[in-house]
């Protein structure tokens, strides 16, 4: 177990969590707003896709990931569309932008490149490095927390950045008032529907990002189904997170230390794969229950003490 | 009396289409999303005909490929099945993968570790794989009553547990030590004979038809099915009746996971020779497709179910002759499901047409009254 103390098993550990971490900010934004996305894997996986295609067409990192974050912003519109305009339960829409988007991206891959499984003979471009000047000449933590991708840190700011919006900001009240009670917030004159397709347009660009970390940061290309649950995952740590960016991201760095322990423990150890695959899951649902049990007896006790005072 | 007046007493016919409009809208659906896989192909296809002719005539070049659709749809009419018990309780418990894995798990145990007696094997089989899958699909609603986590991430969560604790048990109990991953190969007593020759279809076609009419039967005719469809419709006035909505939840997700865990168990015994799946089952969202498609009715989800088996075949089949990827199937579920489940998809039709039948209901009522 001495590689717990390496600089490079925490550099993974962050490496890890970026893709969970930006799909669980969009798991938040759109919980906040109300709503319950069950579609981020599939949105995350065209993401990931299209970029790669983009990029590796027109040889422009930029183009990529307009593409990237444009394929995001139109799976999680059509989420929109169809559960506040044309009345569709949210779960139904969600499980269908996973089918379509798990079928058609190899359906894609498989007639531009030939292959089912990976787009590794197109030439794509990635998302570049960086080396934090200053941090990277700190002895430990320079090597953990500099040299990371550049989504990597996009990450970290968004996560900031959300819970700004979320807790500082009109916009931010807006989302949390209509995800409260949509219809109170709608009398007192917030455009509900408006507001969500918001909260919407940002749950698609941090899929965006998140699908393109796996094909375009953390992998050179594209390989089918590459997300592999990670977008269902982050509903589990929108839940426990109760939707609030920065515990989101402190749950995400959870999957991301189980995750990471699980591979090196694969590396050093000689028990059963399977069995040390299924740790993050198990470690996960522990957690949400402890979680939710805690919660739920803080609730329990406000309420007591509201009583006394009265 | 003048001519406006007579009209006013006519009532309006009413029309076959607008009465079954909820099935006339899933067949709509399903028209736009085939049309959809059709353009598709006819601009990518290097040979459209060729393409689209395989796929709608492909599975009917022989009986060998003709059985393999209802093969296929076998597991797809299982999930759905259990799906169906599952989502008219009113709880959305996708944990039927888990229940699905873990069955075939536990029924390969079962044929390779027990002793082998005709008949007698394939029961224990497929009564442990029954309840362990109602058990597992149990979990994420104990779950909830007791924590209140959302039942489909802990259902997301349970599902890849049990894959890995199947694969767990199947690599460390059954484990043949040779080639591919896999399980040492069941004894031919143990397995689920062939029903009709010449084919893979095995007698868990014969289980899998009492099934279907044994879930009919609860559903529609007896006091079960209803208690399980008012708690899913309506769990206040469910509850205000009188009725343990906990406890028929709680039955309905047994029942669904037992289907669920059966339908492994019977896959595995029926078509396999050894323990092969090395990644977890993926069913679930079929089942919910399958489930849609029927409009909800266990009745027509077999018809729904062979139809999906169809499809898949039938891109198979097209895949071979053509350059276009079977994959292409999945433009149509995406479309299909998401407009079966858009309630306000062709609504407009149904709501003009349901205001003329009330007016005229009225104004033929207050004729009466005047009259």
């Amino acid at each position: 177990m001495n590689f717990i103390l390496s600089a490079d098993f925490w550099f993974s550990v962050l490496a890890g969590t970026t893709p969970v971490m930006l799909a669980t900010l969009a798991a938040n934004i759109v919980s906040q707003s109300g709503m319950f996305n069950l579609g981020i894997e599939g949105t995350m996986l065209m993401s990931a896709l299209m970029g790669v295609l983009v990029s590796a067409f027109t040889q422009s990192l930029f183009l990529g990931m307009l593409a990237g974050l444009l394929s995001g912003i139109i799976l999680s519109f059509a989420l929109g569309y169809f559960t506040l305009y044309l009345e569709a339960p949210m779960n139904s829409v969600g499980v269908a932008i996973n089918l379509f988007s798990a079928g058609v991206t190899v359906f894609v891959l498989t007639l531009i490149t030939g292959s089912k499984v990976t787009s590794s003979s197109l030439t794509s471009l990635t998302f570049p490095a960086v080396h934090i000047p200053l941090i990277r000449d700190i002895p430990f933590l320079g090597r953990v927390l500099s040299g990371h991708n550049l989504i990597t840190y996009l990450g970290w700011i968004f996560a900031v950045g959300l819970s700004f919006l979320l807790y500082r900001t009109r916009l931010g009240l807006d989302i949390r008032a209509t995800g409260r009670n949509a219809e109170a917030a709608a009398s007192v004159g917030i455009q509900t529907n408006r507001v969500r397709f918001k909260a919407l347009l940002l749950c698609g660009i941090f899929c965006g990002f998140g699908g393109m970390y796996l094909s375009m940061g953390a992998l050179k290309s594209f390989t089918a189904n590459m997300v592999a649950g990670r977008g269902f995952l982050s509903l589990a740590m929108d839940t426990l997170s109760s939707s609030h960016p920065l515990l989101g991201w402190g749950g995400s760095l959870l999957y991301g230390f189980s995750e990471t322990i699980t591979i090196y423990l694969q590396l050093y150890s000689d028990a059963d794969l399977k069995v040390i695959s299924a740790f993050p899951y198990i470690f996960i649902i522990l957690v949400l229950v402890i979680a939710q049990l805690a919660r739920n007896l803080l609730v329990r006790r406000k309420k007591n003490i509201q009583l006394k005072g009265r | 009396m003048n001519k406006k007046e007579m009209s006013v007493n006519i009532p309006p016919r009413r029309s076959i289409i607008m009465e079954n409009f909820s099935i006339v809208r899933i067949a709509i659906a399903l028209a736009l999303a085939l049309s959809i896989v059709f353009i598709i192909i006819y601009f990518v296809a290097d040979d459209p005909w060729l393409a689209i002719n395989r796929l709608v005539a492909g599975p009917f070049q022989s009986w060998r490929s003709f059985f393999s659709v209802i093969e296929r749809a076998m597991p797809i009419i299982f999930t759905g099945l259990a799906m169906n018990i599952v989502l008219q309780s009113g709880v959305f418990n996708i944990g039927q993968d888990g229940a699905f894995y873990m069955g075939a798990v536990l029924a390969s145990v079962v044929a390779l570790k027990l002793p082998t007696i005709v008949g007698v094997t394939q029961f224990v089989a497929i009564f442990v794989s029954a309840m362990a899958g109602g058990i597992i699909s149990m979990l994420p609603v104990l779950l909830y009553r007791y924590t209140k986590v959302n039942p489909i991430v802990s259902a997301i969560m349970f599902n890849s547990i049990f894959y890995y604790g199947g694969a767990y048990i199947v690599s460390t109990f059954l484990l043949e030590r040779s080639g591919t991953w896999g399980s040492h190969a069941f004894p031919k007593e143990a397995k689920l004979g062939l029903m009709i020759p010449k084919s893979k279809m095995h007698w868990g076609a014969l289980i899998l038809l009492i099934v279907y009419l044994g879930v009919v039967y609860l559903m529609r005719k007896t006091a079960l099915g209803m208690k399980i469809r008012t708690v899913g419709l309506n769990p206040t006035f469910a509850t205000n009746v009188g009725l343990n909505s906990g406890l028929i939840i709680l039955g309905a997700q047994f029942l669904g996971g037992s289907i669920a865990g059966m339908g492994g168990a019977i896959e595995m015994l029926g078509m396999y020779q050894r323990f092969l799946w090395q990644g977890p089952v993926n069913y679930v969202w079929d089942g919910l497709m399958v489930h849609m498609l029927a409009n909800g009715n266990p009745a027509f989800i077999p018809v729904t179910a062979i139809f999906i088996a169809f499809l898949r075949i039938g891109s198979e089949i097209m895949s071979r002759s053509t350059n276009i990827p079977p994959e292409v199937v999945a433009f149509l579920q995406g479309i299909v499901i998401v407009l079966v489940a858009s309630s306000k998809f062709l609504y407009g039709f149904k709501a003009k047409y349901d205001r003329k039948i009330s007016l005229a209901q009225v104004r033929s009522d207050s004729e009466g009254e005047f009259a």
